[in-house]
C-alpha cells in the first residue's frame, strides 16, 4: 500500500531535505510566521516533495513526547482552577513575615519546585500574577522578583524529565527514566539555584524595603479564600501525586511517561466531570482540551517530521561524522562542545528545534563511543546547555516571554538589551558550573 | 470589607411569573440594566434585563449560534417590535439568565469589584446555603460608595 | 525511537489476555452507550487500562492508532473552522432560498440539496452547525415551523455524507484502513446516495413540503435579504475556497500523486492558516492559531485515539479473529449472506448506538475474513455494506449520529424542541427505506 515516492524532479534527497529543514528553521527563527504553521508546512512539503511518505512521517513523530506534553497540560489546566498555586504563594510570603528579601527568596524556591514538576510556562503563568499582586501590596518594584522567577523556572525545569521540553525529548528518545534525570541533573540544578538565590539577594534582595503597614496588608491576606474548590483541590492533588509516583516507578511498572500522563489526565477529567449532565460534561471537556497549548503540540509534530526527513536522507549521520572528525572522536571535547554550543544557541534561538535535531545526531555517534550507554555524558550536556541556556536572553525560553507578556499587562516593561546585559553573564556562570560538574562526574 | 457592606439589600425584584412587558416597565422605572428574579419565598432564580430583551428582539435562529452574522437581514423597526409583542405576555422565568455568576454576602471587597469588572453588569448577592436573595451590587452604586469613602 | 519499547508488561494476575481485553472493550463500550461519562474520557481511560494491565505496551498502542484518520479529521476541521468565518455557508443558504422565490416547499428542497452537498465535502456536524442557524432565521422570517426542514436537513446531512471518503467518519476509517481512494468511494457510493436522497426528498415534500405556507409579505422579507452582506471577509473567502478546492483536487488525484488523505488535509490546513495569518504580527498570529486549534473537535479526536487503542488491544489478543470465524460460520462463508447481514445489522445498530466504535471494531473483523473470500479484493462488497449501513443507519433515531444531536441542540436554543420518540416514529421507517434501496443496489451491483 505504501511506496516510498520518488523525490521531486529527481533531486538528491539529501539536498532536498536539508533545504526544507533550513528554510523551515529560518522561518521559525524569523518569527514572521507562527511556529506551528511553519513546522506543519515544512512537514507537508517534506512529504509532498517525496523525501518521506506519510507512514514514515508518522513513524518519525515521538508520540511519547506528544502524549506526555498533552497529558501534563490537561492535568495542569484542571488543577490550576482550584487556586492551589495562589495559596502556596501567599502562604510562602506570610511565612517570611512579608519581608521583601524573604518573599524574593521564597518565590524563587516555589517557582523552581513547580517548574521541576510542571511545565515552565504554566508555572510562571500561575506565579507571576500573584507575584504582581503581592509586590503591589508591598509597594516594591516587581521587576527583580520577576527576573529571579524566570531564572528559577528554567533552572528548576532542568532538574527532571518532565520539567522542560528538551528533557522530555531526550528522555523519550533514549528511554532514560525519571529517576535517572533526577539523580544526574537535580544535584547540579540545586547548586545553581542556590548560587542564584545568593546573587539575587546581594544584588537586589537586601536593598528592598517595605513599610510595616504594607507588610501588614500582605499578612492580612487570607490564603484559604484563594482555594476556590476544595473537592477539585483534593482530586487534582491526588492525581498529581499518583502521576509523579508513576514516573518514579515507571521502570518497574513497565510503563512509559506518555501513558502515565495521559491516563492521569483521563482520570482527573473523569473525577472532575463525574455526576455532571452530559451536556455540561461535553462543554467542560471541550474547554479543557481547548486549554492545551496546541500551537506547541503541532510545532512538535511538524518538527519531528521535518527532522525525520533529514535523518532518513542521511544528513544527520553525515553531520555527526563531521562533528566527530572535528573533536577527534574525543568524549571530553565532544561533551563540552555540545554543552557550550547548545547553551549559546538556546539563548538566541528556540531550543526545541535544536534539541530535536541534535538527538538523532548524537544517537548516530554511538558506534564511535562504544554503544548507547557511553553517550550519557553527551545527553546530560545537551540537557544542561539547552535548558539553562534559555536564561540568556528574553527570547531564550517560552517562559521568559510569558513572564514579559504578563508583566507588560501589569504595567512592568521588560526590554531585550537590559535583560540580556544582566542575564547573559548569569547564564554563562551556570554553564561554567555545569562544565565542572560534567567533567568531575562523567569525564 | 466584603460584599455585604456595599450591596443594596432591598432591591426591586421580579417575580418568576412577572410578564416580559411588566418587567420592561419596571426596568425603565428603576433605571436598571437588569433585575433579579425570585420565587414567592424569595429564593433567587436568575437575572432578567436588557440583555434578554435584546435577544428577544432578534430572530430565534440568532440564538442558535451567537457568532452568526445577521447583516443580511433587512427588517424594519416594526418587524422587531412585532417580535417583542409575541413574548410580551410570557413570564420572565422563560427567558431569564439562570447561569450568571452570583456573589455571596461574604465575598471579599476586592473580589466583588473584580467580578463586577469582568462581568460588566449588576450582580445578585445570594446566600450560599438557603439560596435566598440577599441584595444586589450595582456598578453605579459601588462606584458611588468608593467615591464617598475617598 | 524507543530503545526498549518492545516488551509489554505482563498481564495483571496472569489472566488470559483474550478475556481481559474483551472485558475492557465491553466495559468501555457500555460506558460510552450509557452516556454518563463523556465519550472522550471513557475511550482514553479504556486505552489507559488496556496498557496498564499489560494487554498492550505504549508502542503497540500508538501503532494501533490510525493516524491517517486522525490527520484527515483534524485537517478538515481546521480548514472548516477557518472557512466558516468568511460567511460563505450563509451566503449559499440565503441565495438558494431566494432562487425559489422564498417559497417554503422550494426552500425545504433547496436546503436539503445544499446540506447534502456540503456534507459530502465536509464533516456532517460542521455542515449542520452552519446551516441550522440560518435555516431558523429564514423560517422565523417566513413564520413557518422550522421542525420539518430541520428533520429533512438531518437526513440530507447523513445521506450526503455517505457519498464520499471524507463525508462521514465511518467512511474515513474504512478508507484509511483499506487504502480505498476518494474516487473509489465516489464511484461506488454516490450513485445509490443520489437515489436515496431523491426518494427521501420526495417523501418529505409529500409529507410536509406541499403543506407549508407563508404569506406574500413574509416571503417578501426573505427576498429582501442581502446575501452579499453575509460575506464578512472577501480575502478569507477567496483563500479558503481555493484551499478547499485544492484539497478536494488532491483527494481525487491522491493515487497518482502517491499521497494519502491525511497528508493532503493537514497540509491544506497549514497552507490555509499560513495565508489567513500572513503579514500579521507574531502575537496576533499566535492568538489566532491557538483559537483555530481550539475549534477542532478534540472530544471527537481523542475519542478516536482511545477507541483505536482499545480495538487494537482486542485485535492483538485475537478476539476479533475469533469473532470473524464465528460470523463466517454463521453465514456459511457465503458472501451474499455476509454482505446483507453486515448492511442490516450495522444499520440497526448505528441507529441505536454510536456508529464509530462499531465501525472501528468491524474493520479488523472484516479484514480477518479476507482468506475466506479470496483476498482483500473480494471484501469490497462488504466495505460498501458497512459504510451504507453505518452512515444511513444514523438517521434512524435522534442519537444515531452526532449531526442529529447537534441539530436538536441548536433547535432547542432557538425554541424548537426535538423529542426522541416522535422523531423516531418518522425517521426509523424512512431509514429502513434507504436500507432497502441500498440492499437492492448492493445485490444488483456486487453480488
Amino acid at each position: 500500500m505504501h511506496h516510498v515516492p520518488a523525490t521531486l524532479f529527481g533531486i538528491d534527497p539529501l539536498w532536498l531535505s536539508s533545504l526544507i529543514l533550513i528554510v523551515t528553521y529560518a522561518v521559525i527563527i524569523s518569527e514572521k510566521i507562527n511556529r506551528a504553521i511553519a513546522a506543519l508546512a515544512g512537514a507537508g512539503v517534506m512529504i509532498l516533495a517525496g523525501a518521506l511518505n506519510q507512514e514514515m512521517a508518522v513513524r518519525g513523530i515521538d508520540f511519547n513526547t506528544i502524549a506526555l506534553l498533552t497529558g501534563m497540560m490537561i492535568i495542569v489546566a484542571i488543577t490550576r482552577k482550584c487556586g492551589v498555586f495562589q495559596y502556596v504563594a501567599v502562604v510562602s510570603a506570610k511565612v517570611v513575615k512579608a519581608n521583601p528579601a524573604g518573599v524574593l527568596l521564597m518565590l524563587q524556591v516555589i517557582t523552581a519546585v513547580f517548574s521541576a514538576l510542571l511545565d515552565n510556562v504554566t508555572t510562571v503563568l500561575l506565579i507571576v500574577p500573584v507575584t504582581l499582586v503581592i509586590c503591589e501590596e508591598l509597594k516594591i518594584k516587581p521587576y527583580p522578583v520577576l527576573v529571579a522567577e524566570i531564572f528559577a523556572s528554567n533552572v528548576g525545569g532542568t532538574a527532571t524529565l518532565i520539567g522542560d521540553p528538551p528533557n522530555i525529548l531526550i528522555g523519550s528518545a533514549t528511554g532514560m527514566s525519571f529517576n535517572e534525570f533526577v539523580f544526574n541533573l537535580a544535584p547540579i540544578a540545586i547548586v545553581i539555584q542556590l548560587l542564584y538565590l545568593g546573587i539575587f539577594h546581594l544584588m537586589w534582595g537586601r536593598k528592598m524595603r517595605a513599610s510595616d503597614e504594607n507588610r501588614a496588608r500582605v499578612m492580612a491576606m487570607d490564603e484559604r479564600l484563594a482555594i476556590t474548590d476544595v473537592r477539585l483541590l483534593k482530586q487534582s492533588m491526588g492525581v498529581l501525586v499518583l502521576v509523579i509516583l508513576g514516573f518514579v516507578m515507571a521502570h518497574p511498572l513497565h510503563l512509559e511517561p506518555g501513558t502515565i500522563a495521559m491516563t492521569g489526565a483521563a482520570i482527573l477529567m473523569l473525577l472532575n466531570n463525574f455526576g455532571k449532565k452530559a451536556e455540561d460534561q461535553s462543554e467542560h471537556v471541550h474547554h479543557t482540551f481547548g486549554e492545551v497549548e496546541w500551537v506547541t503540540i503541532f510545532f512538535f509534530v511538524g518538527l519531528f517530521i521535518v527532522v525525520a526527513g533529514v535523518e532518513h536522507a542521511g544528513l544527520l549521520n553525515l553531520l555527526a561524522e563531521k562533528m566527530l572528525a572535528l573533536t577527534g572522536g574525543d568524549m571530553k571535547a565532544t561533551a563540552l562542545a555540545i554543552l557550550w554550543s547548545s547553551a549559546i544557541l538556546s539563548a538566541i534561538v528556540d531550543n526545541i528545534p535544536f534539541v530535536a535535531t541534535m538527538i538523532p545526531l548524537i544517537e548516530s555517534m554511538a558506534p564511535a563511543f562504544g554503544g548507547p550507554e557511553a553517550l550519557k555524558p553527551l545527553w546530560w550536556s545537551l540537557s544542561l546547555g539547552a535548558c539553562l541556556g534559555g536564561n540568556g536572553t528574553l527570547i531564550g525560553a517560552s517562559a521568559n516571554l510569558t513572564v514579559a507578556g504578563l508583566a507588560e499587562r501589569g504595567g512592568v516593561t521588560f526590554r531585550f538589551l537590559p535583560f540580556m546585559k544582566l542575564a547573559f553573564p548569569l547564564m554563562l556562570i551556570s554553564i561554567a558550573i555545569s562544565n565542572f560538574y560534567v567533567m568531575w562526574r562523567y569525564l | 470589607m466584603s460584599c455585604k457592606d456595599i450591596m443594596n439589600s432591598a432591591p426591586p425584584v421580579l417575580q418568576k411569573g412577572t410578564t416580559v412587558a411588566d418587567a420592561l416597565a419596571l426596568l425603565r422605572q428603576e433605571k436598571r440594566m437588569n433585575l433579579p428574579v425570585t420565587d414567592a419565598k424569595g429564593k433567587y432564580l436568575g437575572l432578567f434585563g436588557a440583555h434578554q430583551i435584546l435577544m428577544l428582539a432578534l430572530p430565534k435562529g440568532a440564538r442558535a449560534d451567537d457568532e452568526q452574522n445577521l447583516a443580511f437581514i433587512a427588517d424594519s423597526v416594526g418587524d422587531v417590535i412585532s417580535r417583542l409583542k409575541v413574548v410580551a405576555a410570557h413570564p420572565v422565568e422563560r427567558y431569564m439568565d439562570s447561569e450568571s455568576e452570583t456573589l455571596t454576602p461574604d465575598t471579599p471587597l476586592v473580589e466583588t469589584l473584580h467580578i463586577l469588572y469582568l462581568r460588566r453588569e449588576d450582580l445578585p448577592v445570594v446566600d450560599p446555603v438557603s439560596q435566598l436573595l440577599k441584595g444586589i451590587v450595582t456598578i453605579r452604586s459601588s462606584l458611588g460608595k468608593l467615591m464617598v469613602t475617598e | 525511537m524507543h530503545s526498549e519499547g518492545g516488551t509489554a508488561a505482563s498481564i495483571l494476575f496472569g489472566l488470559d489476555p483474550m478475556w481481559v481485553s474483551s472485558a475492557i472493550l465491553i466495559a468501555t463500550y457500555a460506558a460510552i452507550m450509557s452516556e454518563r461519562i463523556n465519550r472522550a474520557i471513557v475511550s482514553l481511560l479504556g486505552a489507559g487500562v488496556m496498557i496498564l494491565v499489560g494487554v498492550l505496551n505504549q508502542e503497540m498502542a500508538v501503532r494501533g492508532v490510525d493516524f491517517n484518520t486522525i490527520a484527515l479529521l483534524t485537517g478538515m476541521m481546521i480548514i472548516v473552522s477557518v472557512t466558516r468565518k468568511s460567511g460563505v455557508f450563509q451566503y449559499v443558504a440565503i441565495w438558494s432560498a431566494k432562487q425559489v422565490k422564498a417559497n417554503p416547499a422550494g426552500i425545504m428542497l433547496m436546503l436539503q440539496i445544499v446540506t447534502a452537498v456540503f456534507s459530502a465535502l465536509l464533516d456532517n456536524v460542521t455542515t449542520v452547525l452552519l446551516i441550522v442557524p440560518v435555516t431558523m432565521v429564514i423560517c422565523d422570517e417566513l413564520k413557518i415551523k422550522p421542525y420539518p426542514i430541520l428533520v429533512a436537513e438531518i437526513f440530507a446531512s447523513n445521506i450526503g455524507g455517505t457519498s464520499t471518503l471524507i463525508g462521514d467518519p465511518p467512511n474515513i476509517i474504512i478508507g484509511s484502513a483499506t487504502g480505498l481512494t476518494f474516487n473509489d468511494f465516489l464511484f461506488n457510493l454516490a450513485p445509490v446516495v443520489i437515489v436515496v436522497q431523491i426518494v427521501t426528498a420526495a417523501i418529505f415534500h409529500v409529507m410536509w413540503g406541499r403543506k407549508l405556507h407563508a404569506t406574500a409579505e413574509n416571503r417578501e422579507r426573505v427576498m429582501k435579504f442581502n446575501e452579499l452582506e453575509a460575506i464578512t471577509d472577501w480575502r478569507l473567502l477567496k483563500q479558503s475556497l481555493s484551499v478547499v478546492f485544492l484539497v478536494i483536487l488532491g483527494f481525487v488525484l491522491a493515487r497518482q500523486l502517491h499521497l494519502e488523505p491525511g497528508t493532503i488535509a493537514m497540509t491544506g490546513a497549514a497552507v490555509l492558516m499560513l495565508l489567513a495569518n500572513f503579514g500579521r504580527d507574531a502575537e496576533t498570529q499566535s492568538h489566532e492559531v491557538h483559537h483555530t486549534f481550539t475549534e477542532v473537535e478534540w472530544i471527537t479526536i481523542f475519542f478516536f485515539v482511545g477507541l483505536f487503542m482499545v480495538v487494537s488491544g482486542v485485535e492483538h489478543a485475537g478476539v476479533l479473529k475469533m469473532l470473524a470465524e464465528y460470523l463466517i460460520a454463521a453465514t456459511g462463508g457465503d458472501l451474499k449472506v455476509t454482505a446483507i447481514a453486515i448492511l442490516w445489522s450495522s444499520a440497526i445498530l448505528s441507529a441505536i448506538i454510536d456508529n464509530i466504535p462499531f465501525v472501528a471494531t468491524m474493520i479488523p473483523l472484516i479484514k480477518n475474513m479476507a482468506p475466506t473470500f479470496g483476498g482483500p479484493e473480494g471484501l469490497l462488497p462488504l466495505w460498501w455494506c458497512l459504510s451504507l449501513g453505518a452512515c444511513l443507519g444514523g438517521n434512524g433515531t435522534l442519537i444515531g449520529a452526532s449531526a442529529n444531536l447537534t441539530v436538536a441542540g441548536l433547535a432547542e436554543r432557538g425554541g424548537t424542541t426535538f423529542k426522541f420518540i416522535p422523531y423516531m416514529k418518522i425517521a426509523f421507517p424512512l431509514m429502513l427505506i434507504s436500507i432497502v434501496i441500498s440492499t437492492f443496489y448492493v445485490w444488483w451491483r456486487y453480488l
